[in-house]
């Protein structure tokens, strides 16, 4: 009788098992259709996560505050080292919500990061940031667009922005990592290798036929530098983005495009320890398709234009200074035709030196001395470099400041009290300075010529 | 006291008997094998020490903490219940005798199994110390920041009883005060502030902290400090360090750019503490924005000097563990002589969870409405803030610190902790409980037909 009894408890509890299988996939199927859940449901998930979030039920959420009431307490104390694991703890027994991720990976890559002295210790915390949600939260929610919006600001404001004192240090060891994985700027898509790769995709989650897709999108860029990644990863998130997620990661790419015309070239000089980030001319024109497109797709939102505005005002004066006049020219036509102003209706040149008179109207006479004398310098260590355009760019706006400078003070007791050196002499004092911080001869010859 | 022994060794064999300890020595050994090596450090060396102290003696305490709670409320309940205390009371023993029996059976198993858990703990952090091959720079923040016991020292208080006196009479005298104004709370308000200000660090000028090297060493002393500042932004500011008496030729200077509200440290000669051991601090606010450094009174610099070895720390972490579950185990045997099985262990999770809560409930302590507001609170508010008091008060005896927290970060777990733990704890504690205990047991019916 028992043993019967226990056939039939089990033949029951076999056929539900079997009923709940079957239902699994409509269920899924459901789910997917009335878009309750973003990304897939969690499949091969380990098994901590798979426990947290199925067999804790309700209490997770408790113990997922007291986890972070912990976490706030030791960040409080300055004890961090529990962080990653009480992150990684919190996140797993919430997977599917998304702040819980945005909120970690922002608190370690801004507030904690920024509690350290030392750049090192400060990007060990901005890494951590970018693998929570670059190697984890993306896992478990792989149709959120804001996580790709999160890891995306990392790149574009806290990596490649400059409101953290430290962020040379930050593109420095990125543009290091990033050449080590492509063996230069940007990967070589017809000759990679299969470890490359694999590489690319393990550890970096970069898929190389999307980059090239990007790349011929908006680029050639430099993959070293944190912009293209911004670019990549707000890509990625507008296959599903919808509303104002998807103006975000718009912005995010135009910001970003601007961000690599104005600084995303890599002039890297190991001899010379030199690392700068300069501009790059190449994608100048497609940043500006980035913003036309942006202001095609988004009539109503003003500020589109006005950071287009502020990006053709900043081009102009960018292209004036590395000697390519005619499309200084040209764009500057462009801003003149979108955005009518009294400022824009003279010429280029005018409107150049009158941006420059405005800031030099109210400059002291240091201010103005530091400011040929540096254009100077840059004028002569690009020439140093081998870059004569930039050069001449440099050299030409020292010039102008000299003059647009003296022009208020050409009388001769002001001249005497708050003139400048002649800009010959200014010149060659820049040019020894330069000559002097040089280390090697080559570089050195060319500034003796 | 053989009786008292016997029992305890059968309460030991009954356990071994009942696979309680096999059980838990095999939980024990997969939360020290397997825990490190599931658990995320920062990415630093001392990270990872730090996380393997921490969470591998946290989850021995946890497991032993649960398995004690359990085993202690069981421990009378379970025989009451199933009839084989008749077999006990019968014998020549007293009460007594067989509530300290079980209790001791407990202490010792949990002496043994902390032993083991806390030998193997140890010898694998050495392990795997020993089989990196870390820098001389790790070596020495190991050996003289991490493995090692230091004294934590705060500052002399300054003094501003007599301002903050003077100014509340002033205040009073030209009534700025208003009637609701409680004068305790806005004398307490008037120290606060001066505290604060005197604590706080302008542009271009210096701020003096004396502190009171208890014993004389030769380790370099390391300062602590952490502060905020009056900029919204966090960028770093400019400092100076100056350690030693001002007319000394060989002060101690060092010019910081520390980020504020991190915790920063550095290391000042230990020659440098002054013949009555005293040792003057100067921080020098040189930061080119004008901005105010702020330090916490209490906590804002403080000297870190060192004690004794890591091995002795360890040691007393230990024992003050031990105290703590051995005060457990006098609770849960106490309600398992008061109540069945269940409703022991839940009793007794509960007293642990509110004694776990005191920092929570002291917060809960000082909100005076819950459901009114602060103009007019209801009755229901008024229950529930005596509630609060009531628990804070009753539990506050029973709070204590976890000895894991300084254990983790080389600060020193000290032999007057580990002694007050036991004397008050286990001695007082544990007597008064026993005492209960036994009062109850002596009184408790066991031959009731069920």
């Amino acid at each position: 009788m028992k043993r019967n009894t226990t056939i039939w408890l089990l033949l029951i509890a076999g056929i539900c098992f079997w009923q709940a299988g079957r239902l699994q996939r409509p269920l899924v199927q459901m789910r997917r259709e009335l878009r309750l859940t973003t990304g897939e449901p969690l499949e091969n998930t380990p098994p901590l996560v798979a426990f947290t979030t199925v067999a804790m039920g309700g209490f997770r959420g408790v113990i997922a505050d007291l986890l972070w009431l912990r976490a706030s307490g030791l960040q409080e104390d300055g004890k961090y080292f529990e962080l990653v694991q009480l992150a990684d703890w919190i996140t797993k027994l919430e997977p599917r919500m998304k702040q819980v991720w945005a909120f970690h990976a922002w608190n370690m890559a801004y507030n904690v990061s920024v509690l350290f002295n030392n750049p090192t210790d400060r990007w060990r915390w901005i890494h951590q940031g970018i693998t929570l949600l670059r190697d984890e939260g993306l896992r478990y929610n792989p149709g959120e667009p804001n996580l790709y919006w999160q890891l995306g600001w990392i790149y574009q404001h806290k990596i490649s922005g400059n409101s953290d004192q430290m962020n040379i240090y930050y593109k420095r060891w990125w543009a290091d990592e990033m050449a080590t994985l492509f063996g230069g700027p940007r990967p070589d898509y017809l000759h990679l290798t299969g470890s490359q790769i694999q590489r690319m995709k393990d550890v970096y989650k970069l898929d190389s036929s999307l980059m090239q897709q990007i790349d011929r999108e908006y680029g050639p860029l430099d993959w070293r530098l944190p912009q293209a990644h911004a670019i990549y990863w707000a890509w990625r998130g507008k296959k599903f983005a919808t509303g104002f997620d998807t103006l975000q990661l718009e912005r995010m790419i135009f910001q970003s495009m601007a961000d690599a015309a104005m600084e995303g070239e890599l002039f890297i000089n190991r001899s010379e320890q030199v690392f700068i980030p300069g501009p790059n001319l190449a994608v100048f024109e497609k940043a500006r398709k980035a913003y036309e497109k942006a202001i095609a797709e988004n009539p109503g939102e003003t500020s589109i234009q006005s950071g287009h505005r502020n990006f053709l005002r900043t081009a102009v004066m960018m292209l004036f200074t590395h000697h390519r006049l005619a499309e200084a020219r040209d764009v500057f036509a462009d801003l003149r035709r979108r955005y009518p102003t009294p400022e824009f209706e003279q010429g280029v040149e005018p409107f150049v030196y009158s941006s420059l008179t405005t800031l030099l109207r109210n400059i002291s006479q240091r201010e103005a001395t530091g400011l040929v004398l540096g254009s100077l310098q840059q004028s002569w260590f690009w020439l140093a470099m081998g870059d004569e355009d930039r050069a001449q760019g440099f050299q030409q706006l020292a010039r102008t400041v000299w003059r647009e400078y003296m022009k208020t003070r050409n009388a001769p007791d002001i001249k005497e009290r708050a003139g400048l050196a002649p800009i010959e002499q200014l010149s060659e004092q820049a040019r020894s300075m330069v000559k002097e911080s040089l280390t090697t001869s080559e570089a050195k010859a060319k500034l003796a010529q | 006291m053989r009786k008292i022994f016997a029992i305890a060794g059968l309460a030991i064999r009954s356990a071994i008997r009942s696979l309680v300890v096999v059980v838990l020595l095999a939980l024990l050994l997969i939360a020290i094998i397997a825990l490190p090596l599931t658990i995320k450090g920062d990415g630093t060396l001392t990270g990872a020490v730090q996380v393997l102290l921490r969470y591998t003696l946290g989850a021995v305490n946890i497991i032993l903490s649960i398995a004690t709670l359990w085993a202690g409320c069981a421990a009378i309940a379970t025989e009451v219940q199933e009839h084989q205390v008749h077999l006990l009371v019968t014998k020549p023993v007293t009460r007594a005798q067989l509530w300290l029996g079980k209790w001791l059976g407990l202490l010792a198993l949990n002496a043994v199994l902390l032993a083991i858990a806390g030998g193997m703990t140890y010898g694998l952090l050495h392990w795997h110390l020993n089989r990196q091959s870390l820098s001389v720079n790790d070596r020495t923040t190991l050996r003289e920041e991490l493995l090692v016991a230091r004294r934590v020292v705060n500052a002399e208080q300054i003094s501003v009883e007599a301002d903050a006196q003077r100014i509340f009479a002033e205040q009073r005298r030209t009534r700025t005060l208003t009637k609701e104004a409680r004068p305790d709370q806005v004398l307490a308000a008037i120290r606060q502030t001066l505290l604060q200000q005197a604590h706080s660090l302008p542009p271009n000028l210096m701020l003096r902290h004396v502190f009171r090297v208890p014993t004389a060493t030769t380790r370099p002393l390391v300062l602590r400090y952490k502060f905020t500042s009056s900029q919204t932004d966090k960028n770093p500011v400019a400092c100076v360090w100056l350690a030693g008496a001002p007319e000394r030729p060989d002060r101690f200077q060092r010019p910081e750019l520390a980020a504020p509200a991190g915790i920063h440290t550095l290391q000042v000669p230990a020659l440098l503490v002054a013949a009555d051991g005293t040792l003057t601090v100067d921080i020098a606010n040189v930061n080119p924005e004008p901005v105010t450094m702020v330090f916490a009174p209490a906590d804002g610099v403080q000297l870190l000097v060192y004690e004794s070895s890591f091995a002795a720390n360890f040691f007393r972490c230990l024992l003050v563990m031990l105290g703590e579950l051995t005060f457990l185990g006098a609770l849960s045997v106490t309600l398992g002589s008061l109540f069945s099985l269940p409703v022991a262990a839940l009793t007794t999770a509960y007293a642990v969870m509110l004694m776990n809560i005191g920092s929570y409930l002291q917060i809960l302590t000082q909100e005076t409405f819950i459901i009114g507001s602060a103009a007019k609170s209801n009755t229901f508010d008024l229950v529930i803030h005596f509630l609060y008091v009531g628990l804070y008060w009753l539990t506050k005896p029973f709070q204590t610190a976890s000895p894991l927290e300084p254990l983790a970060v080389g600060e020193l777990v000290s032999w007057s902790w580990a002694a007050g733990v036991w004397g008050w704890q286990v001695l007082v504690i544990g007597g008064i409980l026993a005492a209960v205990g036994t009062w109850i047991f002596n009184r408790r019916e066991l031959g009731l037909p069920t």
